[in-house]
């Protein structure tokens, strides 16, 4: 079949809204509270040791004089670039008119908001006095003539992020607003009616109202394509505006929003492959949905591993001998094992989704999905510590091994990602309803084909 | 009116043929004048016609691989394209009786009193060398026949299979292309300054040649309907498509462009802010920046209305000034290292409209030997 049917069961348009309110109505099942837990327990002990470090200060992490950047900024980049997927599956897809993100937009866009948050923890204990965190922003204020830096792109991080923080929440909240009428309407208890009823907006459902809102997404898509592509490209900046071999490589920013967007979509088919068991939604998030993230995931690896071997081959022929050592370094010196994980995470495992019956298969897919977003926290492990530890000064050089402290906050992060979506899938419609009424209509009336954008 | 097939009259082929003369002539002159130049002539039109040529199979392939259903009507336009890269092929090889007015690397003298080049050698010598070319070419010309003959042969057999076929094809063809591009645009435009590197040298030409590919056909398609062609398949939401594809790609060619600028000019790192140096002194400065307006700012501003995007007049004029754009890039991208001097005379016109006359005949021949519009595809 030219275009088989995203969606499977051939539900009624009445039976899309009852089963993605289900949560509404029904008490959690034991599977979400042994999992919402196990989130809360790892959250809090993230907590615990976050407080602990800043009450006793940096020196609780590994990091010494030659390595200033190590395990908080890896992690920084980690979660930043998951949260890619989100907008880009929302804004860019929309444009290009795929239908395929409708099932998953919404549950991809959740995941970028605490992607973002779990960011956004690593760099501000980093700074030491978090309460000073405001200090990033440009305003005038009492302390002289000390302005923030221009010129640093750790600055154009600040805006960078931010702005798409913001966006991303305008545009998943803006999204959700029809679907969270349909909440009001269906609610039963008091104060679900006046949660969903102020969160609706008087969302009325005419045909006015529609028109406006129809245009008002494409508006949105329009401006966050650009802000997708401009967040990782300054979190490369960070790196590759300096002197460092390694670190300094025109390649970055392109190299690294590929590499975002490979590890978005690699968190994304794990926390769907999981939602739709759990949550009972496997006609709504289809093998159909899967194979399309699947395809997204060799591409984008492909393009990855091509990077790769550009640095690889450049740093041989740039004839520069500290370019050539760098990357020596990085592949036979004693970080050389972290390396050979992020080529066989990233580039190798990718490679096996060409054959279909893997990338069309639950399990496999759901295992190649753990093993690039391991290997995609090993690549930023890669490119900021083995850059870092051999500098050109040998009586530097210097080794890292990261504390209980810094190992505590990564599982903490985690803790308050997985915390976050559980309770995303327990209050928001996981699934855009009004986006995937009108692929329930067509399977039931062919005839009816949507508009041209 | 709506023709099946497209068919050059006599009046275009007299002045093709014409301009492919002159092209020949200017050719001769230049060689007579400063061989240098006519090399860094030949070379700048071969890559140009040689990426406009592959990537039409890119945007192929990229279209059957999505399972994209929307530009099937105008199939023929990059599949005619692609006819041209056996010829821009054979006229790359021409280059070994140039290489020692191009390439530094190739005159062992030099290499031999060089610790950079001497350090490069095993990559960058004459033999190895064209061992890639012939290489890449043979594969470019290869994945170009066979698509051409599989979509043919589609218009007569039909069906699912045929399709399939396609597909499979076009899944081998894009990370095949993705290594050769790489090798090309280092071999062919990076290693004419040898001392010279930059990582994102491949995205950089890629962004430009896709972007070029995309204008072409935009053009083409705006042209063909202009005449009557293809009346029945494309309207104006094709245009707009392709309006935005045009939109997009010079906003990401501007993209790629700002990264590796920015990049080798925040770091100041000599080996590589050299490559700028040169380009944006009082002599090539103002080339530099009118580059930034033809391939980005302009098309920018306005493609920017949905209105223009459906208006086949201001896309024609759009398309126009990127391809002459993408050729001041190129030229920006080629030329300061091996012409001492900034020269784009009547000289550079004639040679390239020769260029473009004979790119013209290969595409229109190539055109009018199928259908114009693609039969028994599935998509239709």
């Amino acid at each position: 079949m030219i275009h088989p049917p995203l969606i499977d069961g051939r539900p009624t348009v009445q039976q899309v809204t009852k089963d993605i309110c289900r949560p509404l109505h029904a008490r959690p099942g034991l599977a979400w509270i042994a999992a919402f837990l196990c989130a809360l327990t790892a959250l809090l002990m993230g907590v615990g040791l976050v407080t602990y470090e800043i009450r006793t200060g940096i020196g609780t992490w590994g990091l010494n004089k030659t390595i200033g950047w190590a395990f908080d900024i890896t992690n920084f980049v980690f979660w930043v670039g998951i949260g890619h997927a989100g907008t880009l599956i929302s804004a860019i897809l929309l444009l290009f008119r795929q239908k395929w993100r409708t099932s998953i937009n919404r549950a991809a866009e959740a995941m970028t908001i605490f992607a973002v948050l779990c960011a956004a923890v690593f760099p501000v204990i980093h700074m030491g006095r978090p309460w000073l965190a405001f200090w990033v922003f440009p305003y005038p204020n009492t302390r002289g003539p000390l302005w923030v830096n221009f010129r640093s792109p750790l600055l154009w991080d600040v805006f960078a992020i931010s702005t798409y923080f913001t966006i991303s929440l305008v545009f998943w909240y803006i999204g959700m607003i029809p679907d969270l009428a349909t909440f009001r309407d269906r609610a039963e208890k008091k104060w679900q009616k006046v949660v969903y009823g102020f969160l609706s907006v008087g969302w009325n459902g005419s045909n006015r109202t529609w028109s406006r809102y129809e245009t008002l997404c494409l508006i949105l898509a329009g401006l966050a394509t650009p802000l997708v592509v401009s967040v990782h490209t300054i979190v490369s900046m960070d790196f590759a505006t300096s002197v460092i071999p390694g670190w300094h490589t025109t390649i970055f920013p392109p190299y690294f929003v590929v590499g975002a967007v490979f590890s978005g979509f690699a968190m994304v088919t794990t926390l769907l492959i999981v939602t739709r068991k759990v949550m009972n939604l496997e006609n709504y998030i289809t093998m159909r949905h899967l194979e399309a993230v699947a395809k997204v995931i060799l591409t984008t690896g492909s393009i990855v591993g091509l990077a790769y071997l550009t640095e690889l081959f450049t740093s041989w022929y740039s004839g520069s001998s500290y370019e050539q050592f760098a990357f020596k370094n990085r592949i036979i010196g004693p970080y050389g094992w972290t390396y050979v994980i992020m080529v066989t995470c990233n580039v190798i495992t990718p490679q096996f989704l060409w054959v279909k019956k893997i990338r069309t298969n639950i399990v496999t897919l759901f295992i190649i999905s753990i093993i690039v977003n391991i290997g995609m926290w090993f690549e930023r492990f890669v490119i900021i510590m083995t850059s870092l530890h051999r500098d050109y000064l040998p009586s530097s050089w210097a080794m890292y091994r990261p504390t209980f402290v810094e190992v505590g906050t990564l599982i903490g992060t985690f803790g308050l990602f997985f915390t976050c979506f559980l309770i995303f899938a327990r209050v928001l419609p996981v699934i855009a309803m009004w986006e995937v009424k009108p692929l329930a209509a067509e399977l039931i009336s062919p005839h009816r084909e949507s508009s041209h954008g | 009116m709506n023709q099946e097939r497209f068919r050059i009259s006599n009046k275009q082929r007299k002045f093709a043929f014409s301009l492919l003369g002159l092209g020949g002539l200017a050719v001769a002159i230049a060689f007579f004048l400063d061989p240098q130049r006519a090399w860094a002539n030949i070379l700048l039109n071969n890559v140009y016609f040689l990426f406009l040529a592959v990537s039409g199979l890119v945007f192929i392939a990229i279209h059957y691989l999505t399972s994209a259903g929307w530009w099937v009507g105008l199939r023929r336009i990059p599949e005619a394209m692609t006819a041209f890269i056996p010829v821009g092929g054979g006229l790359m090889l021409l280059l070994f009786f140039g290489r020692h007015s191009l390439y530094e690397w190739t005159d062992t003298e030099t290499v031999a009193h060089d610790a950079v080049l001497l350090g490069k050698a095993a990559y960058l010598n004459t033999p190895f060398f064209f061992a890639r070319m012939i290489g890449i070419i043979a594969i470019w010309s290869l994945f170009a026949m066979m698509l051409r003959k599989r979509s043919i042969e589609q218009d007569r057999t039909g069906g699912w299979s045929a399709h399939q076929n396609l597909y499979r094809l076009s899944a081998l063809f894009l990370p095949v292309f993705a290594v050769t591009l790489t090798i090309a645009s280092v071999d062919w435009l990076m290693s004419l300054e040898p001392h010279w590197f930059s990582t994102i040298f491949t995205f950089y030409t890629f962004s430009g040649l896709f972007l070029n590919g995309i204008t072409f056909i935009t053009l083409a398609t705006v042209l063909l309907k202009q005449r009557g062609y293809l009346q029945s398949f494309l309207n104006d939401d094709h245009l707009h498509d392709l309006g935005k594809l045009v939109f997009a790609f010079s906003s990401f060619w501007a993209y790629i462009w700002v990264c590796q600028y920015l990049l080798i000019w925040y770091s100041n790192i000599p080996e590589e802010t050299v490559y700028y140096h040169l380009r944006t002194d009082m002599n090539w400065g103002w080339l530099f920046l009118l580059n930034l307006a033809m391939n980005w700012a302009i098309p920018f501003l306005v493609l920017l209305p949905r209105s223009s995007k459906r208006n086949p007049a201001v896309l024609q004029r759009v398309c126009v000034l990127l391809l002459i754009g993408h050729w001041l890039d190129l030229y920006i991208m080629g030329f300061p290292r091996v012409a001492s001097l900034r020269s784009i005379g009547p000289l550079e016109v004639l040679i390239t409209m020769g260029y473009a006359a004979g790119f013209f005949l290969i595409t229109g021949r190539a055109l009018s030997q199928a259908p114009l519009a693609p039969r028994n595809d599935p998509y239709l």
